[in-house]
């Protein structure tokens, strides 16, 4: 037999052209999986949310006055905040609640819930007493605010000598953060 | 079945086989690649950052923070070390990082420059660590402002994260996210001002006039601008802004009846050619505050909207700004007529609520205002839902259908609204 003129079935073909096929779906089962990898993390802001505490004077006397600031940190820059619930805690026995301020004007419109009656804290964490509150901002997605945000401006005055907490709850459900992703 | 092809068709096609071969190979590297950068951040399910995170920090000072985890997940999860690579902006000089136990078993802390390599693991044969999600620290990092560092905002930033996950056969999981950043607002002390309102506090009515004061310190003021939010609904100015005599070029001054339209008010006002630049504690403004909720024991703000304002010294130097708000209780001890029942105490189910914004007692709805969703009547359907109000124990804001009414059905509500 002639090399050049060697031959191959038409069976010998079909099976090439079915091995031909396979190689061809396989790049696209890849791709949509790597699709629905891609969506995964979008779906989810969990871990992006961070709720911060400020205060300037760590250390004051008793009858000072210690201001905090209540924040929230959006990590990714392509998410807005629409609206944020949470309660503070505090130790009713070293802190007396003297104000609270939430960020109302260009962030957040409206606070539909302001607790600060300085009531027990209900559930595990009762040693605590709390101010809570709820604000939500009326605009459309593109005004809506990201990044850092101020929420409110705490204002504590020192009862006694020692220690005194202020703490969110360790129950991260008890705290809500709702948005959008531009 | 005797019908074939020659030789070099058959060539051709194993050459084409080859490069489609290769096709496949292309798009899984360029996924593997994918995957490995997420993995830089692992599964995100404990979180690493530093706290405090943020705040101010004075040009020259030390100062120490910790570098702490929490979870996220909801499952269990246990760690045997954690590691992470951090770069400071150049205002800053790091001087070190300790691990702090359990997690100081096996230590290292590299600092090259404003590269600075923590690994913090529990000792070899030590019972890994449980997580919650309080913030645990692992590390605490020691670093200086830089005396001549400029003053703005400056951070560290995560290059890259690693949290361990013991108790899994065979495997050192990533179980961190990408890491918090932190950003400080350097400044200098000494061209640092105070801005406060006085009152600080006040019970409205009846009217209050309200003071904008400036301690300025040692600084020479030429220039303020201050913007002022308040709740409008709430709160409005009872007069025009009244400015200092000696600032006397008023810039801009916004109207009382443009504030009350907005919650805003702003002036700008600036020493002229013949002002004396005031200096120590300067009354800026001052105006009269009247309540306009009808809502009894309610509560409100006022409050300056620091990032637009600024304050220059007479060398045109910008200066420093920290505020406080005032706070105003509204219709303290009133008695309304046909006040509805509040709800009962919770932090989930919320207390103390503003009234309906038309301040009428409001009345369960016949029918359901959220048939439509975009609409202002199913947003105050939702706030009174939210709110628990008496009557409105209903769940026609439960848009989502979750059995509860929450910020999530708001968040429904403001997209379908502003659709």
């Amino acid at each position: 037999m002639n090399i050049m003129q060697a031959k191959i079935d038409k069976k010998q073909l079909n099976s090439l052209l079915l091995l031909l096929g396979l190689v061809l779906f396989l790049p696209l089962v890849v791709f949509f999986l790597g699709r629905r990898f891609d969506i995964r993390p979008k779906a989810s802001l969990a871990g992006k949310a961070h709720f911060r505490l400020n205060s300037q004077s760590l250390n004051v006397s008793s009858g000072d006055d210690v201001n905090v600031l209540v924040s929230l940190e959006i990590s990714d820059p392509q998410v807005r905040v629409s609206a944020v619930s949470f309660p503070l805690l505090y130790d009713a026995s070293k802190l007396r609640l003297k104000s609270v301020a939430p960020n109302l004007g260009t962030v957040f419109t409206e606070a539909p819930w302001l607790d600060d009656t300085g009531s027990v804290y209900p559930g595990a964490e009762s040693q605590y007493n709390f101010v809570g509150m709820a604000l939500v901002s009326n605009k459309s997605s593109n005004e809506l605010s990201g990044g850092t945000v101020t929420l409110a401006n705490v204002t504590f005055e020192a009862l006694a000598d020692g220690d005194a907490v202020i703490k969110f709850p360790d129950n991260n459900s008890e705290m809500q953060v709702v948005g959008t992703e531009l | 079945m005797g019908k074939t092809l020659d030789r070099k068709v058959f060539l051709k096609l194993l050459l084409l086989s080859a490069v489609v071969i290769i096709l496949p190979l292309a798009v899984y590297l360029a996924l593997n690649r994918q995957e490995l950068r997420e993995r830089a951040a692992g599964s995100n399910e404990v979180d690493i950052k530093f706290t405090p995170s943020s705040g101010t920090r004075p040009l020259g000072a030390s100062f120490e923070i910790a570098a702490t985890v929490n979870k996220l997940a909801q499952r269990s999860i246990s760690v045997s070390g954690v590691q992470m690579t951090v770069t400071a902006a150049d205002q800053f000089a790091l001087n070190s990082a300790t691990c702090q136990a359990p997690f100081n078993g096996l230590p290292f802390v590299s600092i090259n420059g404003q590269s600075m390599t923590v690994m913090c693991a529990i000792s070899a044969g030590a019972t890994p660590v449980a997580l919650t999600g309080t913030n645990l620290t692992f590390a605490k990092v020691n670093l200086t402002v830089k005396p001549e560092a400029a003053v703005g905002e400056a951070g560290l930033t995560f290059t890259s994260t690693r949290v361990t996950e013991a108790g899994i056969s065979g495997q050192a999981p990533d179980v961190s996210t990408a890491g918090g950043n932190a950003l400080y607002t350097l400044i200098d002390t000494a061209s640092q001002v105070e801005l406060t309102l006085e009152p600080v506090q006040a019970t409205l009515p009846p009217d209050v006039d309200m003071k904008v004061m400036l301690d300025a310190g040692s600084n020479s003021v030429a220039f303020a601008r201050v913007v002022l939010n308040f709740n409008p609904a709430k709160i409005n100015l009872a007069s025009e802004i009244s400015t200092n005599p000696d600032l006397s070029t008023t810039v801009e001054k916004t109207a009382m009846a443009q504030a009350n339209a907005t919650g805003r008010a702003v002036f700008v006002i600036a020493a002229g050619p013949g002002n004396t630049q005031p200096t120590g504690i300067i009354e800026l403004a001052g105006f009269k505050i009247k309540g306009v909720s009808s809502q009894v024991n309610d509560t409100t703000a006022l409050s300056y909207e620091i990032d637009d304002m600024q304050i220059v010294d007479g060398a045109g130097k910008a200066l420093v700004i920290t505020a406080s708000p005032a706070t105003f209780g509204l219709n303290i001890g009133t008695t309304p007529e046909a006040s509805p029942t509040e709800p009962v105490a919770s932090p989930t189910e919320p207390v103390n609520i503003t009234p309906s914004p038309t301040g009428i007692s409001p009345t369960p709805p016949d029918t359901n205002p959220c048939t439509v969703i975009a609409t202002l009547a199913c947003y105050e359907q939702w706030k009174l839902e939210y709110l628990g109000w008496e009557g409105f124990n209903t769940l026609y804001a439960d848009l989502d259908k979750s059995g509860q009414v929450d910020l999530i059905d708001y968040e429904i509500w403001r997209r379908a609204f502003y659709l």
